[in-house]
């Protein structure tokens, strides 16, 4: 069997360079077994990149198909959504303490900033970023507001208690300062906020904790989906 | 073979075992009567046997302690479990000593064991710091007990405490005399020697130093099990041998000044393991309240404020080990820590306010019984004083509470459960 497939690899590899020969510049596909299109395991939540783990806290929840890979810190209380992507790869991502992060966010970190900020995507604590949003290697300091769809781009900062609109994109290297709604794209100054506005960021960040707690007691520390591998396997009688 | 395994873990597990398997035998074996062993050396009766057992449930509780320290510190030193049941050992013949010889060998053993802990971490300059401070005063306690000793030996050619009772009893020290002169001083000597080890005031002055230089668990273990083998040795030698009243004026000036540096000093402290280190000195001055009386209701409250302050100790200190991570070293670290773990919050302010003697809590009723023990033996003064002091130490005890609960601090710190 495993003679018999590895041969085949080889002359389908040999058969490919033959064919790359031919007709040089040409993308061939060639479908090979090695390939699955249906991975039982399904796509798995925490993905280490080198020497770099995802850090999840105890008491956090990382919806089951949220994607963190490489150096991710998902600090106590922080939470992040459904079909959010955290990649970690180049830089380090931090989510603060209680701070949440919205459903089908993207996170990356660019290896070096242009700016002279750290290339780091840090969010604070008692953060609020909207679902649908882009981060790349910014900062969003304390008991900010980021709102549906915004794009942070490389090097952006918001600081503490400030607000961005739904929708806007912050340029690189632009900062909102303390206290301020921004928005548009790119995002402009709006107004400033006001104390009840500021006093009430918190209080969003933790109802929004308070939801997550109940969608993190629907899960269980150790998923059942083994059980139901095993059942595949003794469908078809494949050894264990 | 084995690729080198840190084996802390295995060995903590293991000597947690022992410690258990071991009360377990002391507490099967209740005496029943008062048996001498060893040629009257060591004793066992039912005071030995409190003590020791609770010795061991305090050192079985260092030992959890400790359990998830050496993970994370990575500090592969396994002899330091080894060395605590060595002193564990030591301490529980240091409560059953009945001879001023075993006493003292008992307390060498135990003091060898603690210099080597004190200086586990070897590559940390205020750990070996400690170390050496705790060595050098150390010695000098000892030589100074012994000296002790050898002057009480001298004087009456006997070693042994049920001799020197029998020798005692009705014996008025005074100044006057040529050999009661000699046995006075043996007994100061001997007095001096074991305030040097249980860091009453005059003779505190390392305690601070070592406390916040060792590792955190060595000085958990430090805090909480010599207190207990001490005392009960203190009471063994001072109310049975030598009971006296002249010594009394001794113990009386110790606790009243015990209380008072206690109060003040740990007032000023920033670092969480100073305060403690001080606020332990305090508890030691409201321990010697009860001991200084002499009085059946005296010994008694000394031992329920030995247990209580032992239970209080362990538990700040199982805290402090758990929020060991960042560098957790100064008392505005706290802050916030309401927010990010509430319970382990209430937890802290609970154990606080039990050391602060907050009424519905155990450490009330310790404090309530001393005092009440030295009123009933009219030692006015002393109760006044440790009223005082223990209102005063209200203050900072409460302060920890205050930046739990009302303070933003700049940097927040997370702790990993």
């Amino acid at each position: 069997m495993a003679l018999r497939s590895v041969a085949r690899n080889l002359l389908r590899q040999g058969a490919v360079a033959q064919h790359l020969s031919k007709h040089p510049g040409r993308k061939t596909y060639v479908a090979d077994n090695h390939h699955v299109e249906w991975d039982f395991k399904g796509q798995r939540q925490i993905v280490p990149v080198g020497h770099r783990v995802p850090i999840v806290a105890v008491d956090a929840f990382v919806a089951p198909n949220v994607v963190l890979a490489g150096a991710v810190d998902v600090q106590d209380r922080a939470t992040v959504w459904y079909g959010s992507v955290l990649r970690g790869d180049l830089n380090r991502i931090v989510v603060g303490f209680s701070s949440s992060v919205g459903d089908k966010c993207v996170l990356h970190a660019v290896s070096t900033a242009p700016t002279g900020l750290s290339a780091e995507t840090l969010i604070g604590k008692y953060c609020t970023i909207g679902s649908f949003s882009t981060l790349r290697s910014c900062t969003v300091e304390d008991e900010a507001v980021v709102g549906q769809r915004c794009v942070l781009l490389e090097g952006s900062l918001v600081e503490m208690n400030s607000m961005l609109g739904s929708g806007s994109l912050l340029p690189p290297g632009r900062r909102v300062p303390a206290g301020e709604l921004w928005a548009g794209n790119p995002a402009r100054f709006v107004r400033m906020l006001t104390n009840d506005e500021i006093m009430s960021i918190p209080k969003l960040a933790d109802g929004l904790r308070e939801l997550a707690q109940e969608h993190a007691q629907e899960f269980l520390p150790y998923g059942t989906a083994y059980l139901e591998v095993e059942k595949l396997r003794e469908k078809h009688l494949l050894s264990m | 073979k084995y690729d080198y395994p840190p084996l802390v873990c295995n060995v903590s597990w293991l000597g947690l075992l022992s410690v258990l398997i071991t009360i377990l035998w002391l507490a099967s074996s209740t005496p029943l009567t008062v048996a001498n062993l060893f040629y009257n050396n060591l004793i066992i009766d039912h005071f030995t046997y409190f003590c020791q057992v609770f010795l061991l449930v305090s050192t079985a509780s260092t030992i959890v302690m400790c359990l998830g320290y050496f993970k994370e510190e990575s500090l592969n030193a396994f002899e330091s479990i080894i060395l605590i049941l060595l002193s564990t050992c030591s301490m529980l013949f240091m409560i059953s000593a009945y001879d001023l010889i075993a006493m003292y060998l008992a307390i060498e053993l135990q003091s060898l064991c603690f210099y080597v802990i004190a200086a586990s971490k070897r590559d940390s300059e205020f750990s070996t710091e400690a170390g050496l401070k705790y060595f050098i005063l150390g010695a000098f306690s000892s030589g100074i007990l012994l000296f002790g000793c050898s002057m009480i030996y001298g004087f009456t050619g006997v070693t042994n405490f049920e001799e020197l009772a029998k020798i005692f009893t009705g014996y008025e020290i005074t100044l006057f005399g040529a050999q009661s002169s000699g046995i006075f001083m043996g007994i100061l000597f001997i007095a001096v020697g074991f305030l040097f080890k249980i860091t009453a005031v005059p003779f505190h002055m390392w305690a601070p130093d070592v406390y916040e230089g060792s590792p955190t668990l060595v000085t958990a273990f430090f805090s909480i099990a010599p207190k207990i083998s001490i005392l009960a040795n203190m009471v063994r030698v001072f109310i049975y041998s030598f009971y006296d009243p002249t010594w009394q004026q001794l113990f009386f000036f110790c606790s009243i000044a015990s209380m008072i540096l206690g109060a003040l000093a740990a007032m000023a402290q920033n670092k969480v393991k100073r305060l403690l280190a001080y606020s332990s000195i305090g508890h030691v001055g409201y321990l010697f309240i009860g001991f200084s009386c002499g009085t059946i209701e005296g010994i008694q409250s000394l031992l329920i404020g030995v247990f209580i302050y032992v239970l209080m100790t362990i538990n700040v200190f199982a805290i402090v080990l758990a929020l060991r991570q960042n560098r957790f070293k100064y008392i505005a670290d706290l802050g916030a820590l309401a927010k990010t773990n509430p319970i382990l919050a209430i937890t802290l302010s609970i154990t606080m306010f039990s050391y602060a003697g907050i009424p519905p809590l155990a450490g009330f009723c310790s404090k309530f019984y001393l005092f009440f023990a030295a009123l009933g033996c009219g030692a006015y003064l002393l109760a006044l004083i440790g009223v005082v002091t223990s209102v005063i130490s209200c203050f900072y005890y409460i302060r920890f509470v205050k930046i739990m609960y009302f303070d933003t601090p700049k940097k927040w710190i997370l702790y990993k459960p």
